[in-house]
């Protein structure tokens, strides 16, 4: 055991973790039909839209920056 | 990090790495302002005057506008430059297998690049939409890259 062994298992792990998130992020947009990375935010009837169901949104964006968090480790 | 110490015998990999901070860096701050402004539109929008709700959809365009000079900016750093230059070390130093050195590679020009040109630069939602399934390269490269690390792991033991 040495603290290379442990550097790469921390990032090992991490790399994973990161993939894990971006398919749950990926995957919450699916399941809602989000659509793309872009925001509902151009007219009314989006902001209006976003407003009633942001909770998605919210979840999504918390899964990709708890991605990017940890994608760097 | 972890695949800078794969790789550290390359100078290239000391740039791999510190563009991939940055733009990680650059994508929290990114991410950050989405959460912070859906949760104003959330709190204000239903509950503003007609007249608010006309200023609020001028400013929160403003801001997603931002927000997506931030995206490109942060992909460009993490994956279109970052991504793009583990690749090449992990092709050279053979630390990679060669074939997730191309999913890389692909991954860099598809999202890091082209994505973001596409949505930024030449504002085209459409085109945008198709490279964003470039998302799906990254993915794999995350996964064998976590894969590739704790056997290297093992093997340091």
């Amino acid at each position: 055991m040495n603290y290379e062994y442990f550097h790469l298992r921390i990032a090992g792990v991490c790399a994973i973790a990161t993939a894990l998130c971006e398919v749950a992020g990926a995957a919450v947009g699916e399941v809602y039909g989000l659509g793309g990375q872009n925001l509902p935010v151009a007219t009314h009837e989006e902001l209006g839209l976003l407003a009633e169901s942001s909770l998605p949104f919210l979840l999504r964006e918390w899964f990709y920056i708890i991605r990017r968090y940890i994608r760097h480790r | 990090m972890g695949l800078y110490f794969l790789m550290r015998n390359s100078s290239l990999a000391l740039w791999a790495v510190i563009a991939w901070i940055v733009g990680l860096m650059v994508g929290i701050v990114e991410d950050a302002a989405v959460i912070g402004l859906i949760n104003h539109v959330v709190s204000v929008y239903p509950v503003a005057t007609e007249t608010s709700r006309e200023s609020m959809l001028f400013a929160t365009g403003l801001s997603f506008e931002t927000i997506k000079i931030q995206q490109f900016i942060s992909l460009l750093l993490s994956v279109g430059v970052g991504g793009l230059l583990f690749s090449v070390v992990g092709w050279r130093s053979r630390a990679l297998p060669r074939w997730l050195c191309i999913v890389g590679i692909l991954a860099a020009v598809t999202t890091g690049w082209c994505f973001g040109l596409c949505n930024v630069v030449l504002d085209s939602e459409d085109a945008a939409l198709l490279f964003e399934n470039g998302f799906a390269l990254v993915v794999i490269w995350d996964l064998t890259v976590g894969i590739v690390l704790l056997s290297s792991a093992t093997n340091a033991t």
